[in-house]
């Protein structure tokens, strides 16, 4: 994925606000090759999409008024589509993340933080990098062969 | 893209509510305004029909957990029928599904329901 150069993505703009989740939604949905997708991936991919994005609208900028670029990158033939996101916020890398303890009894969990442990469990791979000042988030989808 | 919320008290404290559509970051606020006067009131069972519920991302699952927090606390519990595959996944990687509250039907669940009563009256006549 990192291979692929942004050049091979097609873009969408966002200010980095709420309203960006769904438009970006929307950008993605409507892209030849998802509707190829089976349903569980279409599922997954949006799963990853709306956390990855809710993490950006929240964290990546404090005061500032903030943006994000969602490219998005499909492969009908194998069934792939890929979606990389990036906004020009503070370093953050979701990977480093620290998962939430769900061994612990419903009562004593603290709620939240499941976010971006769902999009490492949702997506086949989950790549970051940190360059030019921004933070670059690439993650996949792809058919399974009996799908 | 909405979410429908539609509330059915079965019984005193026993409560139905049928979830179609999206509990994401766009509608958990609006779910958790509907599900305030229920939890007020220290419901004995919260009955979630989730056959219609066709997507639910971290900030749904933060509302489904915090309702079963809230309901337990108070003593009472959740029971959940009908979740689709994906959906059950999601609850499965949040190690978030009730033990053995989960049900095909309300008609299973209320079936549950009154052997558990009923036991339960047979237990306090016998004592």
């Amino acid at each position: 994925m990192k291979h692929l150069d942004d050049s091979q993505y097609t873009w969408l703009r966002e200010p980095a606000e709420l309203d960006a989740v769904e438009n970006c939604r929307v950008f993605v949905v409507g892209q030849p090759g998802f509707e190829a997708l089976p349903g569980s991936k279409r599922f997954k991919l949006e799963l990853a999409l709306e956390e990855v994005l809710v993490n950006v609208v929240h964290y990546a900028y404090k005061d500032e008024k903030g943006w994000l670029e969602l490219g998005v990158h499909t492969c009908p033939d194998q069934g792939t589509v890929c979606v990389r996101i990036k906004d020009g916020g503070h370093p953050f890398n979701p990977l480093l993340k620290e998962e939430p303890d769900l061994t612990l009894d419903i009562q004593d969990r603290q709620i939240g933080g499941l976010g971006i442990y769902l999009v490492k469990n949702m997506v086949d791979d989950l790549e970051y990098e940190r360059r030019d000042n921004m933070n670059v988030a690439t993650f996949c989808v792809t058919r399974d062969e009996q799908e | 893209m909405a979410l429908q919320v539609y509330i059915e008290k079965r019984e005193e404290g026993y409560y139905a509510l049928k979830l179609d559509g999206r509990l994401d970051t766009h509608t958990f606020e609006a779910c958790e305004e509907k599900l305030r006067p229920i939890l007020n009131q220290n419901p004995r069972i919260v009955l979630f029909d989730l056959g219609g519920l066709s997507y639910i991302s971290s900030m749904g699952m933060r509302t489904m957990l915090q309702t079963r927090k809230a309901v337990e606390k108070g003593g009472g519990t959740i029971v959940m029928i009908n979740l689709q595959p994906q959906i059950s996944k999601i609850f499965e990687i949040a190690q978030a599904l009730p033990e053995v509250n989960i049900f095909a039907s309300v008609e299973e669940a209320d079936q549950y329901f009154d052997t558990m009563q009923r036991r339960e009256i047979e237990k306090q006549q016998g004592a």
